[in-house]
C-alpha cells in the first residue's frame, strides 16, 4: 500500500478517535473509550509505517494539519458547533503555524 | 474555567509524553517508555474531560497548537535546536490564532448536548 494512503488512513482513524473522546466523557462510557484506544492505536501504527517512506517533517505536518482541520469539521457537522469568520481566521492561523512548525521537524 | 484547566493539564502531559518518546529511543529505554505511556494516558483522560464543556473543534485546535508550540520551545531549550525564521513565523501564527479564537467569547459554552450519550 502506498505510504500516503497509509498516512490518510492514519489521519482518519486519529480524527475518529478524537471525536470519540468527547462521548467517552472522561472514559466513563465503555464503547467510546474502546473506540478511542483502538483508533489511536491504529493511527500511530500506520503513521509509524508511513514514516518509513515519507520524511518525518512532511508526514507530521500533513498529519497535524489535516487532523486539526478534519476535527474542526467533525465539531461543526456532528456536534453542531458554531463557526463565524473570526473563529475561522483563528483556525487558519493555527493550522498554518502547526504545519510550518512541523515541516521543520517538530512533534 | 474547569475545561480550560483540564485542557492545560492535557497539553502539558502530552508534551511531557512526547519528550519521553524522544528519550525512549524506540521504546528501548524502560523509564522513558513508562513515562510516555503514563503521560499519554493522563493527557487523553484530561482532553476527554475538557470536552464536557469546550467545543471539540476549538479544544483540539488549541491542544494541537499548544503541544506543537511547547515541543518546539523545548526543542530549542533542551535539545539546542536552531531557531529558524520559519519556526518563529510558525510560533507567532499559532499564538495569534489562539488569541483570535479566545477573543470570540465562545470558548466555554458550558452546554454540550451531544455529551449526554451514555
Amino acid at each position: 500500500m502506498s505510504a500516503y494512503l497509509l498516512l490518510a488512513v492514519s489521519i482518519v482513524s486519529e480524527v475518529f478517535a478524537t471525536s470519540m473522546l468527547k462521548v467517552a466523557n472522561g472514559f466513563k462510557n465503555l464503547l467510546p473509550t474502546l473506540a478511542v484506544i483502538v483508533g489511536y492505536g491504529v493511527s500511530f501504527y500506520l503513521l509509524s509505517i508511513s514514516l518509513k517512506t515519507i520524511p518525518i517533517g512532511i508526514a507530521y505536518a500533513i498529519w497535524a494539519g489535516v487532523a486539526t482541520a478534519l476535527t474542526a469539521l467533525v465539531g461543526m457537522i456532528v456536534y453542531k458547533e458554531k463557526f463565524n469568520r473570526k473563529k475561522l481566521t483563528g483556525f487558519i492561523f493555527i493550522l498554518s503555524g502547526v504545519i510550518l512548525l512541523n515541516v521543520n521537524g517538530g512533534h | 474555567m474547569k475545561g480550560v484547566i483540564y485542557l492545560t493539564i492535557s497539553i502539558i502531559t502530552e508534551v511531557f509524553a512526547t519528550t519521553m518518546l524522544k528519550l525512549s529511543e524506540g521504546f528501548t529505554n524502560l523509564y522513558p517508555t513508562l513515562g510516555l505511556m503514563f503521560g499519554y494516558a493522563i493527557s487523553f483522560y484530561f482532553l476527554s474531560l475538557c470536552l464536557r464543556t469546550l467545543p471539540l473543534s476549538l479544544a483540539y485546535a488549541i491542544w494541537a497548537a499548544g503541544g506543537t508550540v511547547l515541543t518546539a520551545l523545548l526543542g530549542v531549550v533542551l535539545w539546542g535546536e536552531a531557531v529558524t525564521t520559519l519556526k518563529s513565523i510558525g510560533l507567532l501564527m499559532i499564538i495569534g490564532g489562539v488569541i483570535i479564537l479566545n477573543s470570540t467569547k465562545e470558548v466555554e459554552t458550558g452546554r454540550v448536548p451531544s455529551a449526554k450519550v451514555s
